[in-house]
Order: structure tokens, then sequence, then C-alpha cells
């Protein structure tokens, strides 16, 4: 009984252990097998679509990763692949070389077709199949943009398209061994320069130096004879523009104004440097003032001082009259050289009624130095000039 | 051999029979689990049973989130329809890159419209009814519409675009493409592209910045057809090097300014004036950032197009759907 009952549990137990490896899964569900797509592979394989091929075999191999048949399928296929795109690029590249483009082109696309990832094909294809927009230029020693334009467009003023197609400058050394890229011009186009176009160049040229004031002694005068010239316009303005940045940098507030104020207000930030500059200009200005007046009220206290009133009174009417006491200074001395004007004034009317009549026109004089709206000094100026007129007739 | 003496020994093998029971349920547990998951994801596929009210965009939205990719389950498992009754493999890289098949290659017809009208003498306008027949029959004909830049990243050789893909271009940007045009392709579905010349914009029957902002929130792509619509090939009477030159530099950089200020976007394709180009043209085309140049010539777009000559067939309005027909080359048979 007791073997028995132990035959009977270690079969069941292998029963079940077995019978695991042979379930698979619930009956309404109906998967792709790997061979499903082992079989697609194939079919791709045998229509030379090797690439597509190697997808659906990794499709396999994936569901499958234990079934050594496919990844060696996948390994061998990965050769194959390569070997063969490797040589269409290589059969490609001579036709290439030997300037057959079509029998090129097709080595090219076969090697991409058998891997996308032959990039070398790519570049081939592509390069094969069309000409460059530009030429490449190696430079050489003692070249300089005019040499070199002359040599590929033969025109020497066309150096400006190397400035403009390459990370140069006009003051840029050019290197021997440098590439540069030429643009190709058509034909056609061969109209030599204008002279107006030429001093554009070197406008242009003279910014890249950034000497400003050169280029816009030319763009000026161009724009005098053209002033619909657009370029020089443009090129004025950057000239202007620059121009104005630098006398700010060097504190010239005055002329950088002066070259703001011949751009336009819309252009970049122009209104708002005008007005940062008007801004300083207005407290230094005002510092000046400040400074101005400092110096006449000291010279004025001094006049004062020495009794030289009315030169004390000139200098304090250059104060402001805000400036400390000034107002009530002026007041002061004003009322000083009233009593003074009034003291010569008498003198005057004495002498006049004692017939001296010319010490009187002298002390009435002095009363209008100090008080030039005396009218009864001027007044009798006048009648004392006039009798002195009668006495001398009469003599 | 065995002797099972005691009650111990019989709870010993009795423990073993247990866990034997115990591990193989464990193993057809994770199978059954394997093979009935769905979906089943893998690194470049994902297996997926088809559920009785998918359809191909449905499980393109739901796998790739844009339907519009349907097209790649479809062309990958060769089917038109999913069914419920078989799992398909949705790819998740390209499969096809550049279309390339062992008896030649795939080309893509970008379609050339200028204005849709009241067809009469001027062969560049095209009639409503003739350009509905025309979106209706590359509709209920399989072709899928892309967008430029899907065209570009094809001719990159970066990505994969369905097999019958057309591109639809529209030149200069006159009013009737929101009135005639915007419509028909709203209700086909289809991308679009307007090169509008700023130059044109905003006048009387042009189209004003106000629409194209519109048709823009719309899905349509604008680009830039340069300032003027001046031949960018030909130097004008009396005008010397350097001023073809600077005015080409306006053609380009101008517009291309306009547009970004107004519309915050960055132009990187170009429709020619009349189609022309040259060397100079692209190399300041490259110079100022423009990706791509459409001209007029009509031919054959493989994916190694030089895509700064990228042909286009211009529809006539005197074009009837056999004519129409005739443009859409989309297979090259042979290297």
């Amino acid at each position: 009984m007791n073997k028995i009952a132990l035959k009977l549990i270690l079969v069941s137990a292998v029963f079940f252990s077995g019978c695991s490896g042979l379930i698979n899964i619930p009956s309404d569900v109906t998967p792709q097998k790997h061979h499903h797509f082992y079989e697609i592979a194939v079919e791709y394989h045998n229509k030379d679509e090797l690439h597509i091929a190697l997808f659906y075999f990794n499709i396999a191999a994936e569901l499958n990763p234990e079934n050594r048949k496919i990844t060696e399928k996948i390994a061998s296929l990965k050769q194959t692949i390569i070997h063969k795109s490797e040589s269409h690029l290589k059969k490609g590249i001579l036709y290439y070389e030997k300037k057959s483009c079509g029998a090129a082109q097709r080595e090219f696309l076969t090697a991409l077709r058998y891997n996308p990832e032959n990039y070398d094909a790519l570049e081939y294809l592509k390069k094969n199949k069309y000409s460059s927009n530009f030429i490449k230029y190696k430079v050489k020693k003692e070249d300089t943009f005019k040499s070199i334009a002359k040599k590929i467009y033969n025109d020497n003023e066309k150096g400006f398209l190397i400035l403009y197609f390459n990370k140069v400058n006009a003051q840029t050394e050019l290197k021997p061994g440098t590439i540069l890229n030429l643009p190709v011009i058509p034909k056609k186009i061969k109209k030599p320069l204008r002279a107006d176009e030429k001093e554009l160049i070197v406008a242009n040229a003279l910014i890249d130096r950034k000497d400003y004031d050169s280029a816009l002694i030319i763009l000026v005068n161009i724009l005098k004879n053209d002033p619909e010239n657009r370029e020089a316009a443009k090129l004025a303005d950057i000239s202007y523009y620059q121009s104005g940045e630098n006398f700010f940098q060097q504190k010239k507030y005055f002329n950088s104004l002066k070259m703001f104020h011949n751009l336009n207000p819309e252009y970049k930030d122009v209104k708002n440097r005008i007005h940062i500059i008007k801004e300083i200009i207005k407290k230094q200005i005002q510092e000046a003032e400040k400074f101005s007046d400092e110096v006449c009220y000291a010279k004025g206290i001094k006049l004062c001082s020495q009794k030289k009133y009315f030169k004390a009174i000139k200098m304090f009417y250059k104060v402001n009259p805000d400036y400390k006491d000034v107002k009530k200074i002026i007041i002061n001395i004003r009322k000083l050289l009233n009593e003074q004007a009034e003291s010569h004034y008498k003198r005057g009317v004495k002498y006049f009624v004692n017939e001296k009549l010319n010490k009187a026109i002298s002390e009435w004089e002095k009363t209008l130095n100090l008080n030039p709206v005396h009218k009864e000094a001027k007044k009798n100026i006048q009648k004392a000039q006039a009798l002195l007129e009668k006495l001398q007739k009469v003599k | 051999m065995f002797q099972l003496n005691t009650g111990r020994d019989i709870f010993i093998a009795g423990l073993c029979l247990f866990f034997s029971i115990i591990l193989s349920s464990c193993s057809i547990n994770k199978k059954a689990q394997t093979y009935s998951q769905n979906p089943r994801i893998y690194n470049n596929f994902i297996i997926v049973k088809p559920e009785k009210n998918d359809s191909l965009k449905s499980i393109a939205k739901k796998y790739y989130n844009d339907s519009s990719k349907a097209w790649m389950i479809a062309e990958f498992n060769n089917i038109e329809n999913p069914t419920t009754d078989k799992e398909i493999v949705i790819p998740l890289r390209p499969f096809r890159l550049g279309g390339l098949y062992p008896m030649g290659y795939q080309t893509v017809p970008v379609l050339a419209y200028q204005r849709f009208g009241v067809a009469g003498n001027n062969k560049s306008i095209i009639s409503q009814a003739g350009f509905e027949a025309q979106m209706r029959f590359l509709k209920e004909n399989g072709y899928k519409v892309i967008t430029l830049d899907q065209l570009i990243y094809f001719f990159d050789f970066k990505i994969q675009i369905p097999e019958k893909s057309v591109a639809i271009t529209i030149d200069e940007g006159w009013s009737s493409v929101i009135d005639i045009a915007y419509p028909i392709l709203k209700k086909y579905e289809f991308p679009a592209t307007v090169f509008i010349y700023t130059g044109f914009t905003g006048g009387k029957k042009a189209l004003s910045w106000e629409q194209i902002r519109f048709l823009e929130k719309e899905g349509f792509d604008i680009q830039c057809q340069t300032l003027t619509h001046r031949n960018l090939t030909k130097e004008k009477k009396d005008e010397s090097f350097f001023q073809y030159f600077n005015a080409l530099e306006r053609e380009l950089v101008d517009s291309k300014k306009l547009i970004k200020k107004k519309l915050n976007k960055e132009c990187r394709y170009i429709a020619y004036p009349y189609g022309k180009t040259n060397h100079l043209v692209v190399a300041m085309l490259k110079k100022h950032g423009y990706r791509a140049g459409f001209t007029t010539n009509r031919g054959e777009n493989p994916f190694f197009v030089d895509i700064y000559n990228i042909n286009r067939c211009v529809i006539y309005g005197d074009y009837d759907l056999e004519n129409f027909k005739k443009n859409l080359y989309i297979f090259k048979k042979g290297y």
C-alpha cells in the first residue's frame, strides 16, 4: 500500500510538472507565433528585400528568444546586408569617379536599399546627382579678397561675395589653406560695377574696419547725388548709429547726440538713446550752472567788499536769482547805487545853477551810469548841452 | 526501493506532490500571461489583437498617439482594415526609408495651385467644382496628403511616408484660397501650404494678414514667395550685379522678416516666383536659413531630389480629371 501510494505521488508530480510545458494559452486567443513572422521574413528574403526580412526575423526572435535557428539567421543576414551594401557603395564610388552618374546612382540606391544606415551611400547619392551652389576655394599665399574674386569671377570687385558668404571680414588676414565658399554666379550676370557701387564697396569695407567717419564721408556724398540709394542709406544708418555709440562711450554727448539726430527716430533704439543723452546733457548743464553761480556769487561779494558796487551788481546778475541771497544783495546794491546816483544828480544841479555846465553834465552822466533809467538826469544833460551850444554860438 | 514506513514519510511525499503542483501551475500561468497579453509590446514593434470596434485609425491613435499614421500599420501588415481574428504588428520604426523597392523607388507629387474661382481665359484659375473633384479623387483613391515638413524629412531620409503621398501647395496668396480652397481642403482633412508674397498681402484681391492668421490657426502652413514676386534669376534692365544682388537679398530676407513679425513663425520654404532659381539664389537661401525651395518644373520627387529644386506640377484651370491624374507620379520603375 505504501509503495503504491509513493508511486502514485511521484507519477502525479511528474505528470503535473510535465504538463506545464505543453499547456499554452486560453483557447479564445489566436496569437501570431514566431514561425508566422519567420515565414514572412523568408518571403521578403526571397524577394531580395533583406532589410525588411531582417525586421520580420527580429519579430520572430523576440517572440521566441531561445530559438537558435532564428538568432543565427539574423546574425548571418546582418553580415550579408552589410557586405552587399558596402559592395554596391564601392561600385558606386568607382562609377562616380568615372562620372557615370546614372550607374553610380543605381549602385548607391541599391546600397541604401540593403542598408538604410549606409550614410556614405546617402552622401554620395546626393553629391553625385547635384552640382554644388558653391565653389570651394583653398586660400593661397598672398591671396586677397580682390585677387580671389579676379581669379574666380574675372572681376575683382566681386570680393564682397567672399565676405558675404564666409565668416570673415575685410580686416581678416586670409590664412593659406583656409577653405572659402564662393557662390556660383550665373554667367549672364556680368555687368561691370558703376562708380557709386564701387564707393559702396569701399564704404562697406570701412564699416568693417569700424572707420565710420570715413565711411560717412563717402555715403553722405552718394546720398547727396542719389537720395533714393537704399543701400547707401542703410550703410549710413549703421555708421551714424555706431559713431553715435562710440561718442557716447567716450562721453562726448553732444557729438553723440548729433550722430543720433541724423537717424530716423524709429531706427533701432534711437529714440531712447536721444532721450538718455538729452537727460545726461541737461544734468551736465545744471551742474555747470551750479558751478557758475558759486563763482559769480563769490566774485560779487569780493567786489562789494572793494566797494565796486557797479561791477558787483553786474556779477550778481549772472547768478541764478534763486541762488542763496542774491536777490536781496541785488536790491541792497541797487538801493546803494540809487543813493550814489542821487548824490551825483544833486551835485550836477549845483554845478548847473552855478553855470558850470560841463561839470554838471559829467555829474549827471555818472548818475546815469549808476541808474540808467534816471529821467531827470537824461533831460538835464540835454538841456545843459543845448545851452553850451548856444553859448558857443554867441561867443 | 523506497519504503514509506512512517506517517512522517507519507507527509514528506505529500509535501513534494503539493510543491510540484504549485510549481507547474506557476509555469502554466507565466506562459499563458505572455501569449494572452494584449498588446504585446517589444522594442521595435507592438503586437495587437484588434477588438470589435477597432479601426486602423483608432489603433494608430492609441499606439502612435496619431490617427493619421494608420497607413503605417496598413502598409506593414498589408491590410486595409483590421479583423478581430488576426493579430497585427505595429512597427515602431521606419521599415522602408526612402520608399526603396527592388523594382524602383517612391516619388512624391507636389501639386501647385494659384487661384480659385470662375475658370475663364485665365488658366491659373481653378473652378470650385474642379478643385472639389480633384480632392475627392485623391481621397477616394487612397492618396495621403502630407505636409511640407513631412516631405522634407522624407527627402532628408529621416522618416517614412505613405506609399501614395501627395503634397498640396498654393502660390501667391489670393483671397480665393479662403473662399474656395479652404472649405474643400477642410472637408477632406487635407493639409496645404500657402506661399505668400508679402508685397501682395493685404491687397484688394489678396489674403489679409488676419485671414492668413486664421488659415494658420486652421492648420495651413504659411511659407514665403518673396517680397515682390520678381523673377529671381533675371537682372532688370540697367540693373548692375550689385543692385541685383541687393534686390535678391531684399526679396528673400525682408519677406521672411515680415512673416516672422506678423505670424511669429520662421519661414523655411520658398516657392520661387515663376518657378525659377539659380545657384546664387540657392546660396543666399542657405545663408538665410531656408531649408527648401520649390520650382514649377514638372517631374518626380524621389527622396534624393535636390531640396532647393523640388519639382511641382502646376494644376491649370483647363485640366480635366484625366489630366490631373497624369501628374500623380508616385513610383519610378528601375534605378
